[in-house]
């Protein structure tokens, strides 16, 4: 082990602490702005109330498609260059947390399209867009979970974690291709629906709140990793 | 000029063609029952189901994320 | 099946780093990346062509999976040419990742990858010269498979096919480049033949949806203007990926 884990061995002495205050905080935060969503902003004219689930939706996409990947590739590029493990533990945990935001939004989707659509699933390019990021994410964590050696999980899984940010734009490129030629019959783009300065208040709010949500998970995420990594070169020792 | 005027004329629709009175012979339809929180709406569609379905979905697999943590954190604890 | 291929393997590599040495000791003649290239190539390629067990198994998965889809296909359902091109993408696809899984196979069966990787031959060059066998692996599959799928589905003979079989190698040239790293990298695990498609699935995906629909297009007599935003991004994939996982490869190998 390098002498990074051997400085990052130090503060896993001490317990990790079982309620993590900024967890809590984070928490209250999305109950506080899931009850304005619910109770106090006005429902959508035309979708009724399920368009509440926008409040939940679309900052989970912000989270797990854009920032946790980003996190996720830059934190395995700089691990290649400077080999440092935190920067390891910081896109494992990033990929982690972000999986399930990922998940989030693909199942709250899911439900609002049955409701909005009437399909549960559609071909669209957003739809394949965030499958495929899904399926790179869940096949980064199982590259991960199958190697033992944590020095070559970590150079491997950045290799995989830079790569996927190059795919990204090549999704997109050919799901957009694929619709120009298949054009779907629905008219699938909520595009942009002019909010009210009340959901536009919501959404904000919303947004904070997740993001908060996300880097609290992602910390505890990443403490977990440090005890973990620390228990494993102690007994390696 | 000719085809023009008779395309004229057959777009035109005489004022007597025009319904005003929608007439509908259905038994009237009784107004979507809202949730008891949110004002009685007309127009949209009561899509309340699936809102609950969402929220409950998303914050299931949030809670059952933080339940994974804090058993994996726990065992952290447990075994020094 | 593996025993001949290790002791076919052995003296052609032994040969191979021979070759390499005097590089070393004369300076007059320098390593060159596309000699080492070269010469990794043709030692995976004789490999294989001793063998024969690789590229035949593969070919007869090609053919076989050919005929089925042809056995349960409606005709009066789905038109052949709505059929035909997503078929033969699918089966280059998971007849690649059959060739794939040998290509570092191979270097880990007695660890001959620690003997090449101790010859002074460049890492990028090792990576182009894998990438370079494992290309013309696929491109011997596709050079059976395509006329095998004219005959089978019953497609007229045109000059589109010269043009099908130029996609071929586009979209080719883009898979192996990522396919070959995937599967360095998943030779590092124990589960390297299960967690190779599931690493490079979701990246084939913008080789092989559009190099299908270039494919439908050319195939169905459509201008070849139609087809042009697909090869582009399959040339741009290429591009892209051959470059990046040349510079990626060498942290897949063990410092």
């Amino acid at each position: 082990m390098t002498s990074v884990s051997a400085i990052e061995s130090r503060p896993a002495t001490r317990p990790l602490p079982m309620v993590d205050w900024l967890l809590v905080l984070s928490l209250f935060a999305v109950g506080g702005a899931l009850t304005r969503a619910l109770l106090y902003t006005p429902a959508d004219a035309a979708l009724g109330a399920v368009q509440r689930i926008f409040y939940i939706h679309v900052p989970s996409a912000i989270l797990g498609m854009y920032v946790a990947c980003t996190i996720m590739a830059i934190g395995g590029g700089l691990y290649l260059w400077l080999k440092d493990d935190r920067l390891d533990r910081i896109a494992e945990s990033a990929a982690e947390v972000g999986f399930v935001f990922l998940t989030v939004v693909l199942v709250t989707g899911a439900i609002w399209g049955k409701s909005s659509w009437g399909t549960a699933w559609a071909w669209e390019p957003r739809l394949m867009s965030a499958l495929f990021l899904w399926f790179v994410v869940l096949s980064y964590l199982v590259l991960r979970d199958a190697l033992e050696n944590p020095e070559a999980r970590a150079r491997l899984s950045a290799v995989l974690g830079v790569l996927a940010l190059l795919l990204v734009p090549f999704i997109h490129m050919t799901v957009y291709l694929f619709r120009g030629l298949h054009p779907e019959p629905i008219v699938l783009q909520p595009s942009k629906p002019a909010m009210s300065s009340e959901m536009l208040g919501t959404f904000g709010y919303a947004v904070l709140a997740f993001t908060l949500l996300f880097f609290a998970l992602v910390r505890v995420r990443y403490q977990w990793a440090t005890a973990r990594d620390a228990r494993l070169a102690l007994e390696q020792a | 000029m000719i085809l023009r005027v008779v395309q004229e004329a057959t777009e035109l629709t005489p004022p007597s063609a025009i319904i005003t009175n929608v007439q509908d012979s259905a038994p009237a339809i009784p107004a979507p029952q809202g949730a008891t929180n949110m004002p009685a709406r007309t127009g949209p569609p009561d899509t309340s189901y699936y809102m609950k379905l969402g929220y409950v979905a998303a914050i299931v697999i949030f809670a059952a994320y933080i339940g994974l943590l804090l058993k994996r954190v726990a065992g952290t604890r447990r075994s020094r | 099946m593996t025993g001949p291929a290790i002791e076919t393997g052995a003296p052609v590599r032994a040969r191979a780093t021979a070759e390499a040495l005097p590089s070393v000791t004369v300076p007059s003649r320098a390593p060159s990346f596309l000699g080492d290239t070269w010469r990794i190539a043709r030692k995976d390629l004789l490999i294989e062509f001793r063998t024969r067990s690789g590229f035949l198994s593969t070919a007869v998965f090609a053919l076989i999976a050919l005929a089925i889809f042809r056995f349960s296909w409606d005709p009066t359902a789905v038109n052949t040419l709505d059929l035909a091109p997503g078929v033969l993408w699918v089966i280059f696809t998971f007849a690649g990742l059959l060739g794939l899984n040998r290509s570092f196979g191979v270097e880990h069966a007695d660890r001959a990858l620690d003997a090449l990787l101790a010859s002074p031959v460049s890492r990028e060059a090792i990576f182009a010269g894998k990438a370079l066998g494992n290309l013309v692996f696929l491109l011997g599959v596709q050079a059976l498979a395509i006329p095998t799928l004219g005959l089978f589905f019953g497609l007229p003979l045109g000059p589109e096919w010269l043009m099908v079989a130029a996609v071929a190698v586009l979209a080719a040239v883009g898979f192996v480049a990522v396919g070959t790293l995937f599967a360095a990298v998943a030779s590092n695990t124990r589960l390297a033949e299960m967690l190779l498609p599931m690493l490079s699935l979701p990246f084939f995906m913008p080789v092989v949806i559009p190099a299908a629909q270039a494919t439908a297009r050319l195939l169905g007599d459509q201008p070849l203007s139609e087809a042009v935003p697909a090869l582009k991004i399959l040339a741009l994939f290429d591009i892209v990926f051959v470059v990046a996982c040349t510079l990626a490869f060498p942290f897949t190998l063990e410092e």
